[in-house]
């Protein structure tokens, strides 16, 4: 009994040891299990966690992206606009800088055409004196008006067949009638600036009507300086040549003639007279022949000591008629200068009131001739800045150096009304034809 | 077939009654059978109960793994996450800045040209204003010529014909 009652304990005892160790087997199974849910709950949320995250990534990226390119087309505006505002300025201060200039052009103008307005108001009421005054005050704008001096230019008004001598350090330029009155004066101290002196010749010889003295040169002789013009004999008479005398190159001259000086009435008439002393002293007197039985010619002859009468027992003697085409038949103004032994006339072709009228060059036996052209074509022409140049006076500044005046028409201004301009440009006489340089 | 403990009595098939304290070698067989397959089901539960926990110890093992794979991924992409949105934040205010920018510079670009314009104009009425006034020099200059020989048709004739350009000049200039 008592061992059947153990063997029942134990197996009692066995079967609940079993079932405690399947019962704890069970519960750590359990809880095994459920730390595996929970893992892989907390997992699962990770990884959605983890999705969302990289979706708000991906956004916020996608947003970066789109933001960094927003910067990048406004950046690139920026730039563009800096670019515009950069030229936009450039052209502001062009733009304004023109303006100033423009301004100062308005400037000159005004007063340009404030004296000129002045003078005709002063012609037209025949007050000559005040006229040349008027245009000597505003030759400053007026020459800015036309562009500077840098091609010559000295002289921005009327001043046709212009004649410049120097008398001590002081420049004198004699023009045909215009603005100032029968004989136009102007002085310089520079040969640049020049200055209205006024009218060489309030009078006029009892023989010539007013209103077309032309192509005056002056000559000094001794105290005394004698003005030779060309004026028209009174009645409807020929342009012939006539001499005034003065005690000072600014005048008044007085020409007390009763008759001209030199006259060719048959030939159309003379003009353009210009007197030249040889190294012997002996005076000639050049001009011009207008026409009539022979072609435009030039002549010379001598005058008496004072040069206010033709020698006596002399004749005029032809030294030049038109040969070259540029010339188209025409002859004038005659300028004869003595260099290096060789006797250079100069003279101007062509229409003088057109742009064709320029200034040849010929060799001189002597003041009587015979003379030849040097050039094919004319050594001074027109050229971008001005036209029709003549009327030229050969000069020479007191360091040696040669010069030329001349008249030409403004570019663009060719013709009478126009005004013929005073120029000044270096003359080179060195080589076997002359050069004319620049106004410097 | 059955065990009677009341009367200690064990009953074999054949009917047969044994004495108590004589314990049949049938009954004790059962005992052992019932004893093997206790022990057989209690070993198998044992071992299903222990399997099943190294197989959610092992699933634990890897889960908690890939939870950890995936928080850093997670911290990682956080961080990230974070840079981004403070580089955002940076781009987003250089943006605002560089429109203000540009919106100051597109006034006075607009200033500028409106200058521009309003100059370029001025320049215009200048320059007529000069060919004008040359028109109206050119005329008075060649009227003084014409009067300076007593050609006083030709003056007539030059003044009147810049006429309208001196007016204009005086109209734009006083």
């Amino acid at each position: 009994m008592a061992r059947r009652r153990r063997t029942r304990w134990a197996v009692t005892l066995t079967v609940l040891a079993a079932v405690a160790v399947v019962a704890w087997a069970a519960a750590t199974d359990v809880q095994a299990n459920a730390r595996v849910r929970s893992e892989q709950t907390a997992l699962h949320s990770s990884v959605d966690h983890l999705a969302r995250t990289r979706t708000a990534l991906a956004a916020t990226s996608y947003e970066q992206a789109l933001a960094t390119n927003q910067r990048t087309a406004v950046t690139g505006s920026i730039a563009s606009t800096l670019d515009q505002l950069s030229s936009t300025e450039a052209a502001l201060q062009g733009t304004q800088a023109f303006a100033f200039l423009q301004g100062v052009d308005v400037g000159a103008l005004q007063d340009c055409l404030h004296g000129v307005s002045g003078a005709l108001q002063e012609i037209a009421a025949n007050n000559d004196d005040q006229a040349a005054q008027d245009i000597s005050g505003v030759s400053g704008p007026c020459l800015a008006v036309d562009g500077g001096s840098n091609d010559g230019l000295v002289y921005p008004f009327d001043f046709p067949d212009p004649d410049v001598i120097l008398v001590g350090t002081t420049y004198y330029g004699y023009a045909t009638n215009s603005v100032a009155g029968n004989i136009q004066i102007i002085r310089s101290t520079d040969r640049i600036h020049w200055s209205a002196v006024g009218n060489a010749l309030p009078s006029l010889a009892s023989w010539a009507a007013p209103h077309a003295t032309w192509a005056p040169a002056v000559l000094q002789v001794g105290g005394t300086f004698d003005l030779y013009y060309a004026a028209v004999v009174a009645g409807g008479g020929e342009e012939c040549v006539s001499v005034a005398t003065a005690t000072q190159p600014q005048g008044p001259f007085i020409d007390g003639s009763s008759a001209p000086l030199e006259c060719q009435p048959t030939l159309g008439g003379s003009i353009d007279p210009y007197p030249f002393v040889n190294t012997d002293g002996t005076i000639s007197l050049l001009w011009k022949s207008d026409g009539g039985s022979l072609p435009a010619t030039i002549w010379s002859q001598p005058l008496d000591a004072t040069g206010t009468a033709v020698a006596p027992n002399t004749a005029p003697a032809a030294l030049l008629i038109p040969t070259q085409s540029w010339e188209s038949g025409v002859v004038e103004a005659p300028d004869l200068v003595l260099s290096g032994g060789r006797y250079l006339l100069f003279y101007s072709g062509n229409n003088w009131n057109s742009a064709n009228y320029g200034v040849g060059v010929a060799g001189c036996a002597g003041p009587a001739g015979p003379c030849t052209p040097l050039t094919d074509g004319p050594v001074l022409s027109g050229d971008s800045t001005m036209q029709g140049p003549g009327g030229e006076s050969v000069f020479t500044d007191p360091s040696g150096s040669t010069w030329i005046a001349f008249h030409a028409w403004a570019t663009g201004s060719v013709g009478y009304p126009h005004s013929r301009e005073l120029y000044i440009r270096r003359l080179d006489l060195s080589g076997g034809a002359p050069s004319v340089g620049g106004a410097s | 077939m059955g065990v009677s403990a009341a009367n200690d009595v064990s009953v074999r098939d054949d009917g047969d009654v044994a004495t108590a304290g004589a314990r049949p070698h049938g009954t004790r067989l059962r005992n052992w059978v019932i004893g093997l397959v206790a022990g057989v089901v209690f070993l198998a539960a044992v071992g299903w109960i222990s399997v099943n926990e190294v197989r959610a110890n092992t699933r634990f093992d890897r889960t908690h793994a890939a939870l950890v794979t995936t928080r850093f991924h997670l911290s990682r992409v956080v961080a990230q996450l974070d840079a981004v949105r403070r580089a955002l934040t940076v781009v987003d205010g250089q943006v605002a800045q560089d429109r203000q920018a540009l919106g100051r510079d597109a006034t006075q670009l607009t200033g500028m040209q409106t200058a521009l314009s309003t100059s370029r104009t001025n320049l215009s009425r200048g320059n007529q204003t000069v060919t004008d006034l040359h028109t109206c020099l050119s005329g008075v200059e060649q009227a003084a010529n014409a009067l300076s020989v007593n050609d006083r048709a030709r003056a007539i004739e030059a003044l009147g014909s810049v006429t309208a350009s001196c007016t204009a000049a005086v109209d734009a200039h006083g």
